[in-house]
């Protein structure tokens, strides 16, 4: 600003007379609140006005950002917190405001109470039906046109922030936001109340951990997994078993990603709990139908796990116990509000318990794990975020044999944020994931030994985020990741063993893909999300690669020759293109049809011929023999808001075909097997399915209904018979469970009791009987044939819990919860498995369940 | 509140990972796949060697479907073809003395069924045999549901090697003799017997993964204190077989398939094909094996004295016996016995008159008395006191 010289005489006037009659006549305005006179040129600060200057545009902007704080923190307390409506917020700079045309906003949502940016929340004009996500530096960009607008910004667990804001030119608005003050707030399952019907995706839902964590869960742990498997089109073999279906996909076509990167064995003690501290998880998003172009490599769908990022304001923690686990999270500012930091770790007690029971095959069993996640956060500058992940899980396990099992992940994400301008973001990752497990055989001293399992898996991401203009948001970008695996060794352990080793030969792999998406608002009541994503996958040497005689099913008695491929010599390439298509048309403010197709490629496979995922499946990768699997899904939906979005309703259609799925040969060897590509079979298979639900977001009572009709078929036809699975004809996959019925709802007796009560009813999956006897050298054998003709009976369970949170005294210095529940409540024998066994000369059929009572859980955790 | 989440954990780990419940399933099998079962089995032993040929049953039916009237041969690699005769429904047996399994040579097998089908087998190798090392013994105790009273017994053990490393794949069977006596006894009804049982488990084994082959204490059976195996004398005869490669997978597959655990980490089980081929039409299952085998065996007696100092609580066999011995006069015609036989189903085994006085033995059951009725009162010729 000028000088301005005043030239007055102070006779006892008013200050405020003085500065009137000072700058009267001039453009420079003044503004007298408490103790402070605030100055102006050419602006009018009207009380209940907030001025928000461009960030870019205008050079003075840290004047101006002193200005709007002092205003806001005198003048109204609530001020740009809270939803105050009478607050009017300009945008840009006025002096443009006579061009006509669009402005674009950006900027970063934040925590109020800790300064962490809000991911995922929606930046929504009310007026325009039209809004924007956060990124997960929770910020956003979207365009309007120049004028007057309403602008509300939602997220789940916080109060919704509304404002009026008047758009002169492109300018930034940055805004805190802050929870709910009621911690057991109503709502539920979030797939985005603007987004149910106003986003371009399909098949697409969102859970917050806070949602999850009032989820009864079977021990006491909230567990993201399992809460994964009461949303509609996710399910899964049984109680307990690792990994879930999503829309008829294998368990190894879900994109389990933490923090960017892929984790490859989801679960500790083979399925029981997932492998994620829920105290450290923010929320997870599921992608099932659209998949945006810059995730590939799997098939069925993305899983997206986000960890929280620390406390910038103030040191944190929370510490839980419940009947198996106990957890502890600290977090904090490194440097306040600039850079943060989170560590959660959980461990079992298991062991402990397992050693005092009476049963001696248990107690004589082993069982432990670990996990930790921690996260440093550091915004570098406006245009710079940092931030730095890692993530360990450990299992252990013995049973009543000299067997140990171990596995673990590790992984390690950084990533950088760089805005070179409003309109371009880049999102720069490189990740690193390690899974391995080793099987230690202690059995016999000449059989002493050891094995182990190896993926390594490193990735650069570089994605773009392009703002061309209000209607087109692009999204481009470059994934590049290298895999290298033991696809085992088997090793002699001690001086006695005379175990022969076995190396496997290493696999290695690049998968690079290109990908270009915009998301297009061709008008109101139509948009466009067209996704291109072309991927290229070459394996590399150094490696053997046996040719077969044609003509024959694949047998290693018929080895033709052996090619030796030198270090990093491509074997085989593989490439396609991938479409994603989404189009959305509106009906009106609460109605929706959106339709949609995607195609993808997946080149790592996992290798399993049980029902469920075990701790030795292995992963491998696509080679001459087996082809990637492709899959092609195309869904319609139609979405319908009521009382404002308070109750949302959804049904989605789908129909995916799937190319390439990888069966097996009976017996198959899929451990240490140097020629695996003898007992694989290709199958295809087909899914379709009808996913209906109804959800309550807010209010006391709230939760979701949803009905699903699914089916799964697969199908191994082929010349030769020993590849064909039920005569080539269609069979249901293990997991084809037709019929699935999910209610969860939630009950709000007050600020501090809440209940939750969840049903689930499903068609048992299909199981394979025998279908004749026989007898040989004095056995009774059993004869099977056709897989899946059977099925276990229906699945039914009810569970329920109570969740009390300690007084809600704010001055408190810890704040406590506890939580009971009741997993199984009608304590139904739920059929896990159905077998048949063959013992001295009879045939017996058994029925396993694994829950047949009702199990009782308290849990308690101390936030401070 | 300690003591409370004590009780809690237990409770809830119990739950979870231990009181799984496992009930008895009885399925309502519709299916039935009607196909051709070969049971064959030659070795080198100078005996007569069987093939056995059956229909699959329907999941529910207990009987046997023999098929008869087949042509059973057994060709070897340099062309000798030899012819089993029927002796038995569906069961062929080659004739005695006419020719005997040899280490080297290889065999098939070939039918020719009523209906003109016609099947073989591939040819199978008859490899050598090692003899057995050793069956030893040792005390084990097997978890129980409650830790304080595990299954006491003893686990027999076999050593065996091969110094050339040839023979690789190895099955057993055995086949076991015990002494015992009943609890009561009358000079007419023999009270010492001998019984036998045999394996009806798959006892398989590979050293191909092993630098040498040898196999160290392979636990082939265990004795459970709870029957009477152990009371006065016991002998197990082990019989070993040389496997080919492809039988060791065929029996290892068996296995897997027929003693499934129930867990969602078991195979999916599928239809386990031998080496027989339907000629008329390849695609078509047959079931069963073409075994042949070399075969070395070994004995060994157990003693009831050298298990003295071992804390077995042996089972007589007998504990349900109970006897009465009524002393009645013979004026008297109202027996208080004739109401345990009436009404409990007693036996009187035996009856004596011992001056006025009558004298009634009566048990719950004969098989008390009489030991023919759960085993042999001929002493086995192999039997060494």
């Amino acid at each position: 600003m000028d000088n301005i010289k005043i030239n007055q005489t102070p006779d006892n006037n008013l200050l405020s007379e003085i500065l009137s009659n000072t700058f009267n006549n001039t453009d420079i305005r003044f503004y007298l609140i408490n103790d402070n006179i605030i100055l102006t040129k050419n602006y009018i600060i009207n009380t209940n006005i907030i001025e928000v200057y461009d960030t870019v545009q205008l050079s003075d902007i840290q004047e101006d950002k002193s200005i709007e704080h002092k205003i806001s923190k005198s003048v109204s307390p609530e001020s740009i917190l809270s939803e105050s409506l009478q607050d009017i917020i300009k945008i840009g700079n006025p002096v443009l405001k006579e061009e006509k045309g669009l402005a674009t906003i950006t900027g970063f949502i934040k925590e109020e109470l800790t300064g962490e940016p809000v991911i995922g929340c929606v930046v929504y004009i009310d007026d325009l039906q039209k809004g924007v996500i956060t990124d997960v530096s929770g910020y956003y960009i979207i365009s309007v046109p120049k004028g007057e607008h309403q602008i509300t910004i939602h997220s789940m667990g916080k109060e919704d922030v509304t404002k009026e804001i008047i758009v002169y030119s492109d300018g930034s608005l940055n805004i805190r936001m802050e929870e709910k003050l009621i911690q057991l707030s109503g709502v539920v399952i979030k797939a985005d109340r603007y987004h149910n019907v106003g986003g371009v995706q399909l098949g697409m839902d969102k859970l917050e951990i806070k949602t999850i964590k009032q989820i009864p869960a079977s021990l006491g742990e909230a567990d993201i997994m399992k809460s994964a498997i009461l949303l509609p089109g996710v399910q899964t073999v049984g109680e307990g078993a690792s990994g879930f279906n999503v829309r008829g996909g294998n368990t190894d076509q879900n994109l389990i990603l933490l923090n960017g990167a892929p984790v490859f064995n989801t679960s500790h003690l083979f399925g029981f709990f997932s492998a994620f501290n829920p105290d450290v998880i923010k929320d997870f998003k599921l992608y099932k139908s659209w998949i945006p172009a810059k995730y590939g490599g799997r098939l069925s769908s993305v899983f997206n796990i986000d960890t929280k990022s620390g406390n910038r304001k103030k040191l944190a923690g929370n510490l839980g116990i419940s009947p198996v686990t106990g957890k502890l999270t600290v977090e904090g500012p490194i440097v306040k509000n600039k850079s943060s930091f989170i560590i959660g770790g959980r461990t079992t007690y298991s062991d402990w318990i397992l050693r005092r029971l009476k049963k001696a095959d248990i107690r004589n069993s082993r069982a432990s794990f670990y996990d930790i996640v921690g996260k440093i956060a550091y915004d570098i500058n406006d245009r710079n975020m940092f931030d730095i992940s890692a993530y360990l899980s450990s299992d252990y396990f013995k049973f009543n044999t000299n067997t140990e099992y171990n596995y673990k992940n590790r992984n390690l994400c950084t990533h950088l944020k760089h805005i070179f301008t409003n309109k371009l973001i880049l999102d720069l990752s490189g990740i690193y994931s390690h899974y391995s497990y080793s099987i230690y055989e202690n059995e016999s001293e000449l059989e002493k030994s050891n094995l182990t399992y190896d993926i390594k898996y490193g990735e650069i991401k570089a994605d773009f985020n392009y703002f061309l203009n209000s209607s087109n948001k692009i999204n481009f970008g470059l994934n590049s990741g290298l895999y290298r695996l033991n696809p085992g060794s088997y090793l002699p352990e001690g001086k006695e063993s005379l175990i022969i080793p076995v190396r496997m030969e290493n696999e290695k792999a690049n998968e690079t893909a290109l990908y270009i998406s915009d998301e297009y608002d061709l008008s109101q009541k139509i948009s466009l999300y067209a996704g291109f994503r072309y991927s290229v996958f070459a394996l590399l040497g150094p490696r053997t690669v046996y040719n077969y005689a044609g003509g024959i099913p694949r047998n290693t008695s018929y080895i033709e020759d052996t090619a030796f491929y030198s270090k990093n010599r491509i074997i085989k390439t593989y490439s396609g293109p991938e479409l994603r298509l989404s189009l959305r048309y509106r009906l009106n403010t609460n109605n929706s049809v959106k339709l949609g197709y995607n195609s993808m490629r997946q080149y790592l496979h996992m290798l399993s011929n049980t029902t469920s995922i075990s701790p030795t499946d292995t992963w491998k990768l696509s080679d001459k023999y087996i082809s990637p699997q492709t899959g092609n899904q195309i869904s319609l939906g139609y979405y319908k808001n009521f009382l404002s979005g308070n109750i949302e309703t959804s049904a989605e259609v789908y129909y995916k075909k799937i190319r390439n799925l990888i069966e097996y040969k009976g017996g198959a060897e899929l451990l240490l097997n140097e020629t695996i590509e003898t007992d694989l079979i290709k199958a295809s298979g087909k899914a379709y399915g009808v996913e209906l639900m109804v959800k309550r977001n807010t209010g006391r009572f709230n939760g979701w209904l949803s009905y699903t009709y699914s089916r799964i078929l697969v199908k191994a036809d082929s010349q030769f018979e020993e590849s064909k699975i039920n005569s080539g004809k269609y069979f249901p996959a293990n997991f084809d469970k037709p019929h699935d019925l999910t209610c969860v709802a939630n009950y709000k007796f007050s600020r501090r009791l809440n209940m939750s009560g969840n049903f689930t009813y499903s068609t048992g999956r299909p199981i394979t009987f025998p279908v004749a006897i026989y007898n040989i050298n004095n056995f009774r054998l059993l004869h099977y044939t056709d897989r899946n003709e059977y099925r276990i009976p229906d699945y039914l369970r009810l569970d329920f819990s109570v969740n009390v949170e300690g007084n809600l005294k704010s001055k408190k210095i810890a704040h406590s919860s506890w939580s009971f529940s009741v997993y199984n409540v009608t304590g139904r024998k739920n059929v896990y498995s159905i077998y048949f066994i063959s013992k001295a000369g009879r045939v017996n059929g058994y029925k396993l369940s694994i829950f047949g009572q009702p199990v009782y859980t308290i849990s308690y955790s101390i936030k401070f | 509140m300690i003591k409370y989440f004590k009780i809690l954990l237990y409770t809830t780990l119990i739950l979870i990972i231990v009181a799984n419940c496992i009930d008895p399933f009885y399925p309502d099998i519709e299916e039935y796949e009607n196909v051709l079962v070969v049971d064959g089995f030659i070795t080198n032993e100078n005996s007569v060697y069987k093939v056995k040929l059956s229909r699959t049953q329907h999941f529910d039916d207990a009987e046997n479907k023999p098929v008869p009237g087949a042509v059973v041969q057994v060709i070897d690699d340099s062309g000798n073809v030899y012819l089993f005769r029927e002796t038995k429904t569906g069961t062929y047996e080659s004739n005695p003395g006419e020719f005997t399994g040899q280490v080297g040579r290889k065999y098939k097998l070939n039918i020719e069924t009523t209906d003109g089908n016609k099947y073989e087998s591939g040819f199978e190798g008859m490899k050598n045999i090692p003899e057995i090392d050793s069956i030893y013994w040792e005390y084990k105790e097997k978890p129980a549901s409650d830790v304080n009273n595990p299954y006491r017994g003893i686990q027999i053990l076999i050593d065996t090697h091969d110094p050339e490393n040839k023979t690789r794949y190895y099955r057993w069977s055995w086949s076991e003799t015990w002494e015992f006596v009943t609890p009561y006894h009358k000079d007419t009804l023999p009270r010492h017997c001998w019984k036998k049982d045999s394996s009806r488990v798959i006892e398989i084994s590979s050293t191909d993964h092993l630098t040498e082959d040898i196999i160290r204490n392979y636990p082939l059976y265990f004795i459970s204190e709870g029957t009477n195996r152990l009371s006065i004398r016991y002998s197990i005869l082990v019989r070993q077989y040389s496997l080919t490669s492809d039988c060791f997978n065929y029996w290892s597959r068996i296995r897997e398939t027929n003693e499934n655990t129930g867990t969602l980490f078991d195979p999916i089980p599928t239809q386990v094909i031998g080496n027989i081929t339907d000629l008329n039409n390849p695609d078509k299952p047959v079931l069963g094996y073409f075994q042949a085998s070399a075969v070395a065996s070994k004995r060994i007696f157990i003693d009831r004295s050298e298990l003295i100092a071992l804390p077995l609580s042996v089972s007589s066999g007998f504990e349900y016996c109970e006897s009465l011995i009524v002393k009645d006069s013979l004026d008297n015609p109202r027996p208080e016995y004739l109401g345990y036989v009436e009404n409990y189903g007693w036996v009187i085994y035996f009856q004596e008159v011992s001056g006025p006085i009558l004298v009634t033995y009566l048990t719950n059951s004969i098989s008390c008395v009489d030991c023919s009725l759960t085993g042999t009162p001929v002493k086995p010729d192999f039997w060494i006191e």
